[in-house]
């Protein structure tokens, strides 16, 4: 028949779209509590930023679900550390992971875009580890001024030998996280004294499997990542153990380094930053109430290193000064 | 050959028999490594993700333990923005070929110059469209984060070849049928949208099919406007989403190694609903194939 | 150029038509569709500018050199006119009737459903006069409809515009001499001149008269040239 196709084609597209306008509504909870109803609540809380915090908070996520929380539509976003911070001080998102402290320059671009106050919470601790290929058998530990030599800007130490005298004659080949990771920003700071400040001539990748897969596949490789990309990867690759600068120690990542404070100056804690606006509303206070209650529980999920008793303490003071003064406005 | 050939038939032409031979091979060869390659991607794809393809993949919520992880959410965002891409796309870009088709005039130097900016658009990187996508839809028109906004800019990255794909099917109408329509006193519109357009709608469905097939792999302008990778709930118009490919990258940047197969095991289904929204593409057109 | 029986047309004016009329010129879609370069003498009017275009086309039929159905249902082919103009009264009747005229019907009155281009050539020609005849022209003009049909179907064609012709006044263009003499009644003879200034070729009307005048006693010189077959 002559245009029934068409007039058909167009009819079920017009009807689909009605279907989609099904729009899902936010409400906000109201009055705050010590205790949180979980299956009461409903609205959403958005959280985006460092990838490496990305899995914790998505742990954190599922579990407050579990618990009770399906009304709360919760999402995390991986735009990496510095694009969480800039989604944040647009006022865009709720919460913003972070694998390092919020810079001064990014600071500012809060207060122009005037999203009023933030807090800072540490969540969970990491151990940044630095990596080698299993047939590697001289290198089991490394001092901060060795990792230095081989890192720092200007290095041309291409050649383990060059490393530290007894070392082989066996190249050196350098992989490590891109320029926008929170990780490339502390573990220059740690080793090399300054943020950002590093030898560029290695194979980068934001990808820390590529990492992981450039290292195992050369028998000169080192690279350095978060804990967990080890720990998943540990039959295919050796962690370096590094002198404690106090000490002198030679101390293996671990969680119990980490926790005992000894693993330094790697250790590195994670933060997830939270407006002050959010506070006012009941599902993002029962969201981070329930992480500093579970801390342990999602850590172990997500295979993080948890806060220790101090740092826990410090956070839930700071959680409940945030709660009241969002009550207070 | 028959012995009843004669001897100077047989023996004169060797050389050019040969090269005619090694001409075949080198194509068959060519081929080989093309479709070699796609192969062995596919093998690769589906022995590694046959054993995660269950229904907990299908059914279940994303999860950081691999075990538990599904990709529900994901692949319904995806089937959304299909939908919306269709919604968008097709009636644009073939009220657009039609216009070029049917109704510009040619010798005007901004109906070429569409015509050219259109066929440029077409190459132009997804993730560019993701750029200003972030820049006009997201934050300019202030749409956000949305299954929406993720619609519009797929739809801004296959509009063109649905443009081009359109202006083909419509220029394959044999001129006879608007000279037959004509003759018998119909005005220009009903001529396009009583004979042309039917007429040529295997062509325009093929093509939009394709492209949007095209729409449900991208990745990159996804990633730009914010497809956000943890969503444990079904995805709604306004409400943030992630989708199938966004996820799938996701997972595969993951350090627990049971997410690669888990990827591979969601790149399992992803390539499933491409093929069978080609395969409606190759059934339209099998179906209302038209001789003239 | 032949002509049948032109009642209305006038014949004083038909030299009017000669007018930029050029074989290649009529073949190409936008002139023939345009109608601007054809000064066709039409109910004694001049239709030139300010014409409506799709009226025009709607009181003069047209059949192609090629049939050309159009890629739907046989029903459809016919019915599309009468839709387009938004004719009253019920369309099976006056596809019906538009079938028979076309003597059609009896052939595929029971496959009204089965697509246009199942059809043979013939057939398919058939099919068009019948689409030309459901939105009842005044005129029907055929461009060599037979060219591109084998003998039988030629026949059949032209047996068909000798029942039309009681009813239709039938223009047809042909370069087959006897096809001319076997259906027309009146005959018009068109050639083309050179312009002198070297500016291109021009349709010009030569000789106008009936049929078997035109073929016997010829007036003009180039007549009896071409119906003697001294040239073309």
């Amino acid at each position: 028949m002559k245009n029934v196709l068409g007039r058909r084609g167009l009819a079920v597209v017009f009807g689909a779209a009605a279907c989609l306008g099904l729009v899902s509504t936010a409400i906000a909870g109201l009055a705050a509590g010590p205790t949180y109803n979980l299956k009461k609540l409903k609205g959403s809380v958005t959280a985006d930023g460092s990838s490496t915090v990305g899995p914790y908070t998505t742990a954190a996520a599922e579990l407050f679900r579990r618990a009770g929380a399906t009304g709360v539509q919760l999402t995390v976003g991986i735009s990496g550390t510095g694009g969480g911070f800039q989604r944040f001080c647009k006022g865009e998102i709720d919460l913003s992971d972070a694998s390092r402290p919020m810079r001064n320059s990014e600071a500012a671009a809060c207060k122009t875009n005037s999203i009023g106050s933030w807090r800072a919470f540490t969540v969970a601790n990491d151990a940044l580890t630095v990596v080698v290929n299993q047939q590697n058998t001289w290198a089991r530990c490394l001092t901060v001024a060795e990792l230095k030599k081989i890192w720092e800007p200007g290095s041309k130490v291409d050649n383990w030998k060059d490393v530290r005298a007894g070392f082989p004659d066996v190249p050196l080949k350098l992989f490590g996280p891109g320029t926008d990771s929170g990780t490339f920003d502390y573990f220059t700071e740690a080793i090399n004294g300054r943020a950002r400040a590093s030898r560029s001539d290695y194979q980068a990748s934001e990808d820390d499997n590529v990492l992981v897969q450039g290292v195992s596949g050369e028998r000169g490789g080192m690279a350095y990542f978060g804990f967990s990309y080890f720990t998943e990867n540990q039959s295919r690759l050796n962690a370096i153990q590094i002198a404690n600068p106090k000490t002198s120690q030679c101390v293996a990542p671990s969680k119990a380094t980490v926790f005992n404070n000894s693993y330094r100056p790697l250790a590195r804690p994670l933060f997830i930053y939270a407006k002050g606006s959010s506070f006012a509303r009941t599902e993002v206070q029962a969201f981070l109430d329930y992480i500093f209650d579970n801390e342990v529980a999602i850590a172990n999920r997500a295979d993080f290193i948890s806060l220790t008793p101090k740092q826990l303490k410090r956070a839930r003071t700071n959680f409940i000064l945030a709660v009241k003064a969002a009550k207070r406005t | 050959m028959t012995t009843a050939v004669p001897t100077s038939l047989a023996g004169g032409p060797r050389r050019r028999v040969w090269r005619n031979r090694l001409f075949q091979l080198a194509m068959l060869s060519c081929m080989f490594v093309a479709f070699g390659t796609l192969a062995l991607l596919l093998a690769d794809t589906l022995i590694t993700g046959w054993p995660e393809l269950s229904r907990r993949l299908l059914t279940g919520l994303p999860s950081t333990v691999p075990g538990e992880a599904g990709a529900r959410p994901a692949i319904l965002a995806t089937l959304y923005l299909g939908l919306l891409v269709l919604v968008f796309s097709v009636p644009i870009g073939v009220l657009t070929a039609i216009y070029l088709e049917e109704y510009a005039n040619r010798e005007r130097w901004w109906n070429r110059a569409i015509e050219v900016n259109i066929q440029n658009l077409a190459a132009v990187p997804a993730i560019v469209y993701g750029i200003l996508g972030l820049a006009f839809i997201v934050r300019g028109i202030g749409v956000g984060r949305v299954v929406l906004a993720g619609g519009l800019i797929l739809t801004l990255v296959v509009l063109p070849t649905v443009v081009v794909a359109s202006r083909e099917a419509i220029r394959a109408v044999p001129d006879s049928i608007r000279q037959g329509a004509f003759a018998l006193g119909a005005t220009k519109w009903q001529v396009v949208w009583r004979q042309v357009l039917p007429a040529s709608i295997p062509g325009i469905a093929t093509g939009s099919i394709l492209a949007l097939s095209r729409a449900v792999g991208e990745t990159a302008p996804l990633i730009m406007v914010g497809a956000i990778t943890y969503v444990a709930f079904n995805p709604s118009l306004f409400g943030p989403y992630t989708a199938l490919p966004v996820q799938i990258y996701n997972w595969t940047k993951q350090p627990d190694p049971g997410f690669q197969t888990l990827a591979a095991a969601a790149a399992i289904v992803l390539l499933a609903i491409v093929l069978s929204m080609n395969a409606v593409a190759i059934f339209l057109r099998n179906r209302y194939r038209k001789q003239w | 150029m032949t002509q049948m029986e032109a009642p209305r047309i006038d014949s004083s004016r038909i030299a009017e038509v000669s007018h930029g009329l050029d074989r290649s010129e009529v073949e190409s879609r936008e002139r023939v569709f345009s109608v601007r370069d054809l000064s066709v003498a039409y109910h004694g009017n001049v239709a030139l500018e300010n014409v409506e275009l799709v009226e025009i086309r709607r009181r003069i039929g047209m059949v192609f050199q090629k049939p050309n159905p159009f890629p739907k249902s046989i029903y459809d082919n016919i019915a599309f006119g009468p839709r387009v103009l938004g004719m009253k009264g019920s369309l099976d009747e006056r596809v019906e009737q538009a079938l028979h005229q076309a003597a059609l019907w009896d052939e595929v009155k029971d496959r009204l459903k089965d697509g246009a281009l199942g059809l043979s050539g013939g057939q398919q020609q058939r099919l068009c006069i019948a689409r030309a005849l459901a939105v009842e022209p005044d005129v029907i003009l055929m461009d060599e409809p037979a060219s591109a049909l084998d003998p039988i179907s030629t026949t059949r064609i032209e047996d068909l515009m000798h029942e039309l012709k009681r009813d239709y006044t039938i223009v047809i263009v042909t370069h087959n001499m006897q096809q001319a003499a076997r259906v027309a009644d009146m005959t018009a003879f068109f050639s083309v001149d050179v312009e002198e200034d070297g500016s291109g070729r021009r349709g010009i009307l030569v000789e106008y008269d009936a049929t078997t005048k035109i073929f016997t006693t010829p007036s003009d010189k180039r007549t009896e040239d071409y119906v003697t077959g001294r040239f073309g």
